[in-house]
């Protein structure tokens, strides 16, 4: 598999696109910037107060703080194999797939443009954070956000797709995902810390690669964490590397 | 206008017994073709004839099952990056991404390609969208979106340009429009272009040669005129003031002919024609009106296929897997 500048022409002309695609769509802002506020005053504020829960010296909110932004960029992940199918059923896929760039180039731009656009929803909810339970997160540790954020965008954007390839209609696409999503989320210690867990339970947080995201988010935003940083970032990058992978193979077999 | 100038020692696109199988079903079945540099070529059939698949298989998006295509030199199967660096495809249905701007979409493909914005400002004037550049695509009409479609296909340079049912529901009018943008960017951009069609007036008017195709095979191929002049029947209306005697002229000449109303029908060959102008010249003052019908493409194409080409265009648009160009 090589990459030649065409292809990086490819990359940035597709993820462009992805970006203005976002940026024009404002109910998707909106609802990208509400859903994970509404959960966050839900469980942070209700359940927290409800029940008195700590971590450490933490108050619940802001252990499930990094926890939503995960959240954010998983759900804002799973719009790459939307974004994919849309293409597929509206031919613009087509006008991609005749252009002489690699299939893995056209996966590329699309889990970047989907970073990116990933990027703006989380400094946003960041910023909020920041207001409502006021966080402090210095720059270097912003910027360290910044780089687990873009390995879980990629890693699951690229899960999507690979998800995507197999899929014909947007509700199978949707149901799946939800079936699929749903336990990645709740798995990932974005709620609950990992280390009283029963053993059963325990190994499928481990297994589940945003546990890893989770715990770094948590580490650089409210400092603290359940794994080291190296391990966390070996983690998240040999997934990220397998699953672009195997979605640029299933994307290149599927032949759309 | 046509060009009748054309190197037809380059082939630009040659396909030997190409061949597509869906399980039992042939949807292209031994096609050969040799087009030449800057032709307009026409493949002329009713939907499912294979139209569709043969462009898929010349543009990369589907491999053929046996046989072979060349575009500029480059075998499809097994060049296909060169292949799709001369090419470029309008597809049947809309493929543009609406939430884009006309130029925002021209931009995307001609960064793909490594094109200029030179380039595309060029295709804006050509193409008379100028003024729509910065309007999203949603709001583009249909006709307005299948130029910046053609204009997007352009913004490379390519060699050869596949057009897929360009004018596929669209009103007269803009078909018109459609075709003047066709012929010109011919004359302008020196580019072969490749066209599938179920309009006989489009093969007509538009193209160099058209191919028939039907059941997957090709039945005829040849310009329109050579098409039509095959079939070697022309129907000849006299009108005269004495029919018996203009019947008596012609019987004696070894036609036949029948009154139909109050004139003279004559079916007869190319060569007919000028036997029965002289006999009607001589009865010079008699004569009300003559009238020569040639064959249409329509009668081509029926005494090919032995069916009429009928406009499926509101059913076709509805079976999910045409609308995505598989069929």
């Amino acid at each position: 598999m090589e990459v030649s500048v065409s292809d990086l022409r490819a990359i940035r002309a597709i993820s462009y696109r992805e970006v203005i695609r976002f940026l024009r769509a404002k109910s998707r802002i909106v609802s990208s910037i509400a859903v994970p506020l509404i959960w966050f005053c839900a469980f942070g504020f209700g359940l927290g107060s409800a029940f008195d829960v700590r971590y450490g010296s933490l108050g619940y909110a802001e252990f499930l703080a990094p926890g939503i932004v995960a959240m954010t960029v998983l759900f804002a992940s799973t719009l790459s194999g939307i974004s994919i199918i849309v293409d597929k059923e509206f031919g613009v896929i087509k006008e991609l797939l005749i252009a002489p760039v690699s299939r893995v180039s056209l996966v590329i731009g699309k889990l970047i443009g989907g970073m990116l656009t990933s990027f703006l929803r989380a400094i946003l909810i960041t910023i909020l954070f920041c207001v409502i339970i006021e966080l402090h997160v210095g720059i270097w540790d912003f910027l360290g956000v910044l780089l687990v954020i873009a390995l879980i965008a990629i890693g699951f954007g690229g899960f999507a797709i690979a998800i995507a390839t197999k899929m014909e209609s947007l509700e199978g696409y949707g149901f799946i995902v939800e079936l699929i999503v749903m336990p990645i989320f709740f798995l990932s210690g974005a709620f609950f810390p990992i280390e009283r867990l029963p053993s059963w339970l325990l190994t499928m947080v481990v297994f589940n690669p945003l546990t890893y995201g989770v715990d770094g988010l948590r580490l650089f935003m409210v400092g603290t964490s359940s794994f080291s940083l190296p391990s966390i970032l070996t983690v998240l990058f040999v997934f990220d590397i397998v699953v672009v992978l195997l979605a640029a193979y299933l994307f290149e077999r599927s032949g759309v | 206008m046509k060009k009748n100038i054309m190197d037809m020692n380059e082939h630009v696109i040659q396909t030997i017994n190409l061949t597509k199988e869906y399980g039992e079903l042939r949807a292209v079945d031994n096609v050969s073709l040799s087009i030449g540099r800057g032709e307009i070529f026409g493949l002329l059939g009713p939907n499912g004839a294979g139209k569709s698949t043969t462009i898929m298989m010349l543009t990369t998006l589907l491999k053929p099952s046996s046989g072979r295509a060349e575009i500029c030199g480059y075998d499809v199967v097994k060049e296909p990056n060169k292949v799709r660096k001369s090419i470029s495809v309008v597809f049947q249905d809309h493929t543009s991404d609406e939430w884009l701007t006309g130029w925002e979409y021209l931009r995307l493909h001609a960064g793909i390609y490594n094109s200029s914005e030179a380039r595309i400002q060029e295709l804006l004037i050509l193409f008379n969208l100028k003024e729509w550049k910065d309007t999203p695509i949603k709001q583009y009409s249909s006709g307005m979106r299948r130029r910046l479609e053609i204009a997007r296909g352009l913004v490379h340079h390519p060699e050869v340009l596949f057009l897929d049912e360009p004018t596929l529901g669209l009103d007269i009018q803009t078909r018109l429009k459609i075709w003047s943008y066709i012929e010109s960017l011919s004359r302008e951009e020196d580019v072969t272009i490749f066209l599938t069609t179920h309009y006989m007036e489009e093969a007509d008017k538009l193209c160099d040669r058209i191919a028939i195709i039907d059941d997957g095979k090709i039945v005829a191929i040849g310009s329109s005129e050579e098409l039509k002049s095959v079939l070697n029947s022309n129907l000849i209306t006299v009108k005269v003031k004495n029919p018996g005697d203009m019947m008596q002229i012609l019987s004696v000449l070894g036609m036949e002919s029948e009154i139909q109303g109050n004139s003279i029908q004559i079916h007869t060959t190319n060569a007919g024609i000028s036997e029965i102008y002289d006999v009607v010249r001589d009865m010079q003052n008699d004569v009300e009106l003559f009238n020569v019908k040639k064959p249409t493409l329509d009668d081509v194409f029926i005494y090919y296929t032995g069916k009429e080409i009928r406009d499926e265009a509101s059913e076709h648009r509805r079976h999910p897997l045409m609308r995505r160009g598989f069929i």
